[in-house]
């Protein structure tokens, strides 16, 4: 490539006291890339570019770096028909040369105005990096020459002329390090490739597509119902939310808005609000949104909105129609973070009570139907009725249960336990654990990648056992054992081929339960077609196109090879060595901003203590004197449970005496009514004791309450 | 009537003090448990008058209930009566007369209504028998109707089976009319399904039943001992 044809594209990037901290390269008309450490060592000073061949200082107007990534854009004004470089679109082979041009240290700007081009270098393999909670491949460059003031430098294949890589860091003079061009693409998809070199400005390349947040809420309303709509690929009308919205817009919805209001009236928010919505219903107190899988999966901005979303909503409904991964994959995040009302809805002619082939793991969901129905009826449709009925259910369900589940996940992932190592990570030399299908097409796929991904890693001195959950010799209950394995396991691949709707539930509960994310792969047929183990097509190629872009899966050929095999673990062992929480998956730190403002507030001692003392004894069963207990022709049982609740009852009131002093608050606070309230059924029952010292309590609270 | 919390402060209230009241009743301390029940009495009445009642008067109060809040009002009338047959229990005697009146307008709601409960029912029989009222003898009609009463109720309403005072109801009922095996199933199931205090309540009642009616020499009252010894003897507890 003839240096000039590529070198004008070359600036120095100099700081405020006229200090060059960096190369950058013109990718468009306005705007460079460079690294984002090489701005960042300018401090709070103005930067600047000086291009190759000029003496002018061009001001840097606006930058839009990635910490993660250390790479950066920055805008300049623009100079129509300047030369800048374009991205590859393959890697280069090992072993291609590289040139690249920079303004090392050692050569003063004053003296080398145009800095100086790197001695020589080729590419010797890729390694890892970690991004946004995904592995991804870095470049390494073995040459000479390599020194501070290349970082931002492009890499160019000495062939093509295209930029293969970022110049980010140097181990010496002879190793360097350089961010993939591909990498580069994934953070801003329209960089330049190819030969074209007009047109592209900062702007379009720093835009952000967030197709999810046109219909989204801007904030989490604690006073309204927020509620959204998953819809599918295959849903080619607004269905489901056209039955939603006939719900909302009935008489009888007001059912549902007191059910809702008993639910969530009076719980206290971490953000330190309570929620109060009003008690009269009109539509306004309904904050909806609704977005397509497509939508979701537009870009990493979409998904982060889509995971705010779920995890936000007191009310979310998913179409649920044919299990569609990206559906799977976003009903799994939701049944992670969130313990609201969830309904799953199944289409396309499906109803209640017909048969219907589930994942296994979504085996007990209790599912709806939208399908309208074929019989001529008069009045309200079945299925409006019958949605009504499942959302004023569930809120009421809620209200009534502390546990209350309609989704897995929830609880098997946060109840481990209360041993230390209960949810301890399980490192990669002890298991990684495998997503995948388990139909019988898929059995020789996994016999290979349990060898090849065995025998990478015995190979890098890492002996472990691949497994999925089945292969793990324990008797304890499926659902259990693989919700906490899916957040314990540090190491995890997923593999979408056949397109197992669990798979992809399962990935969704771990790109947000786990900060280790997962190693996704895929096999190369079933990614251009794909289809169910049956052979016939799915209708889910949008969405698979939209996450291959988003995820960049492994690629292999019919069956896990030996390459295969390296990378898989060579992506297991850099996220082992990755510093936990310094790339976050975008899902995962989506989920936990949006958790920090609507999460309810774990319940205080006093009332937690004296809901379980209900839930063992409850305090009207001295009037109404009907069983609690399960067993309760066995009096010993029984009667534990009344001492137990006894005992709740006490400690409860104790706190709210000696820790809240609800004593000295004034009437109207409810811990003073509740303090009143439990000491006179404590007082009851230390009286109904025959032991002496109980009685001499109750007369000591009795005196206290007076 | 609508103060449901008014309702719930004051069985509250009445609870501690009734279980007050027997704590002190246990300890001796006969005087302090009188005034413990008087307090509650005078909560019930309260709760009474909260329902639109005066627990005073004599008349028929049936026809001034609604049926929403009949369930309530007969629960009361029962929850007075037993705190007034505690307080005649402990010497004074003119109390009992208030209790047997309250059960029997508490009867009458019950019967009016067609309510499930029948614990005002049985316990007016009770205490007749106890105050030397009636024998055994006289009541056997009405012990009859209230057995076919609860047989019914017992065997078609799951919702009532489930409610231990109505197998005790029962189980009392079958006693007093000399069926041993069927008072012995009833109150096994009583036993079974009540806290597991009340069984000794229950018990101290009908060891009260049954001294009264050797006190007032009913001529049944050997044969109700027997089988309340007997009865007593084959509770099982687990």
């Amino acid at each position: 490539v003839p240096e000039l044809e590529w070198v004008t594209s070359i600036a120095a990037v100099v700081d405020a006291e006229d200090i060059v901290r960096g190369t950058a390269f013109f990718v468009g008309d306005d705007v460079a890339m460079t690294c984002q450490h090489v701005l960042a060592a300018g401090g709070d000073g103005h930067m600047r570019l000086r291009r190759y061949g000029s003496e002018e200082l061009e001001d840097v107007l606006a930058s839009d770096p990635d910490v993660g990534l250390d790479l950066a854009l920055v805008r300049v004004s623009p100079k129509a028909g300047s030369c800048r470089l374009a991205l590859a679109t393959q890697p280069s082979p090992v072993g291609q040369k590289i040139i690249s041009h920079g303004f090392p240290r050692d050569h003063p700007i004053a003296v080398w105005p145009n800095g100086i081009p790197l001695d020589k270098a080729a590419i010797t393999g890729p390694t890892i990096i970690n991004w946004r909670g995904q592995p991804v491949d870095q470049l390494t460059l073995f040459g000479s020459g390599f020194q501070e003031g290349f970082s931002g430098a492009p890499a160019v294949d000495a062939q093509t002329g295209q930029v293969v890589g970022i110049l980010t860091r140097l181990e010496s003079t002879e190793r360097a390090y350089a961010i993939p061009a591909k990498v580069a693409r994934l953070r801003w998809p329209s960089l330049p490739t190819g030969v074209t070199t007009t047109g592209t400005l900062f702007a379009e390349l720093t835009k952000v597509l967030d197709a999810v947040a046109p219909s989204a809420w801007e904030a989490f309303d604690p006073s309204r119902l927020n509620c959204v709509i998953v819809t599918s690929e295959r849903a080619d009308t607004d269905e489901l939310s056209d039955v939603l919205a006939e719900v909302l817009a009935r008489p009888q919805a007001i059912e549902i808005w007191n059910a809702f209001t008993n639910a969530v009236g009076g719980r206290r928010l971490l953000a330190g609000e309570t929620r109060s919505p009003p008690t009269e219903y009109t539509m306004q107190n309904i904050q909806p949104a609704s977005f397509g899988v497509l939508d979701a999966f537009e870009s990493f901005e979409s998904l982060s909105s889509a995971a705010r979303l779920l995890v936000e909503s007191d009310l979310a409904l998913f179409d649920v129609t044919g299990f569609e991964p990206g559906v799977m994959l976003l009903l799994g995040i939701r049944s992670a973070t969130r313990r609201g009302v969830t309904i799953a809805s199944h289409g396309a002619g499906w109803h209640e009570g017909q048969p219907l082939d589930r994942p296994f793991n979504l085996s007990d969901l209790s599912l709806s139907s939208h399908s309208a129905s074929t019989e001529v009826t008069t009045g309200t449709a079945p299925r409006v009725e019958r949605l009504a009925a499942r959302i004023r259910l569930g809120f009421e369900q809620y209200a009534r249960h502390p546990n209350y589940l309609d989704l897995p996940v929830y609880d098997a992932i946060r109840q481990l336990g209360s041993q230390e190592d209960a949810w301890a990570s399980i490192p990669l030399d002890e298991e990684v654990l495998v997503l995948c299908s388990y139909h019988a097409r898929y059995f020789p796929i996994w016999q290979q990648l349990r060898i090849r991904v065995q025998q990478a890693l015995a190979a890098s001195g890492t002996q472990t056992t691949v497994a999925r959950l089945l292969d793990t010799a324990t008797p304890q209950l499926v659902s259990q054992t693989l919700y906490e394995r899916v957040r314990r396991c540090a190491a995890c691949i997923a593999d979408w081929t056949w397109g197992s709707p669990s798979t992809f539930l399962e990935l969704g509960v771990r790109l947000v339960a786990s900060p280790w994310g997962a190693v996704q792969m895929v096999e190369r047929g079933w990614l251009a077609e794909p289809a169910d183990p049956r052979g016939e097509a799915l209708p889910i190629a949008g969405q698979v196109q939209r996450m291959r872009r988003l995820f960049d899966p492994l690629v292999y050929d019919v069956t896990p090879d030996q390459a295969i095999g390296k990378r898989i673990a060579a992506q297991l062992i850099s996220i082992r060595e990755q510093v936990q929480g310094r790339t976050l998956h975008p899902v995962r730190q989506a989920a936990t901003e949006a958790l920090a403002r609507s999460e309810e507030r774990l319940a205080d001692p006093d009332l937690l203590l004296s809901e379980e003392a209900d839930s063992l004894n409850h305090v009207r069963r001295t009037r109404t004197n009907v069983p609690q207990a399960l067993f309760y022709e066995a009096t010993r049982i029984k009667a534990d449970e009344e001492r137990a609740a006894l005992e709740r009852r006490v400690a409860a009131w104790l706190y709210l005496e000696h820790r809240v002093h609800a004593r000295d608050l004034p009437e109207e606070d409810s811990r003073k009514a509740l303090w009143q309230e439990l000491g006179e059924i404590v007082v009851a029952d230390l009286y109904a004791s025959e032991v002496d010292a109980d009685v001499d309590l109750a007369t000591e609270i009795e005196e206290r309450l007076s | 009537v609508s103060d449901q919390g008014g309702l719930g402060q004051l069985e509250r209230t009445v609870t501690l003090n009734r279980n007050k009241g027997d704590a002190l009743a246990a300890r001796g301390r006969q005087d302090d448990a009188v005034d413990a029940y008087r307090t509650a009495a005078d909560r019930a009445d309260e709760a009474l008058r909260l329902l639109g009642i005066d627990p005073g008067e004599t008349a028929d109060p049936a026809n001034l209930i609604d049926l929403e809040h009949a369930g309530d009002a007969a629960e009361w009338f029962g929850v007075r009566a037993g705190l007034l047959r505690r307080i005649g229990e402990l010497g004074q005697p003119e109390a009992l007369e208030h209790a047997l009146q309250s059960c029997r307008r508490g009867a009458e709601i019950e019967t009016k209504y067609e309510l499930s409960s029948t614990y005002n029912r049985a316990n007016a029989v009770k205490l007749a028998l106890i105050m030397g009222k009636t024998t055994v003898s006289d009541e056997r009609g009405d012990l009859a109707a209230l057995r076919d009463v609860l047989d019914r109720r017992l065997a078609s309403d799951v919702q009532a089976a489930d409610d231990a005072w109505l197998w005790a109801d029962l189980g009392d009922v079958a006693l007093l009319l000399g069926d041993e095996r069927k008072a012995l199933s009833a109150y096994t199931t009583f036993a079974e399904k009540a806290r597991t205090k009340s069984p000794a309540s229950t018990l101290k009642v009908l060891r009260a039943l049954v001294g009264a009616l050797k006190t007032h020499h009913d001529p049944d009252a050997s044969a109700v001992e027997a089988a309340a010894d007997r009865v007593e003897a084959l509770l099982p507890v687990r």
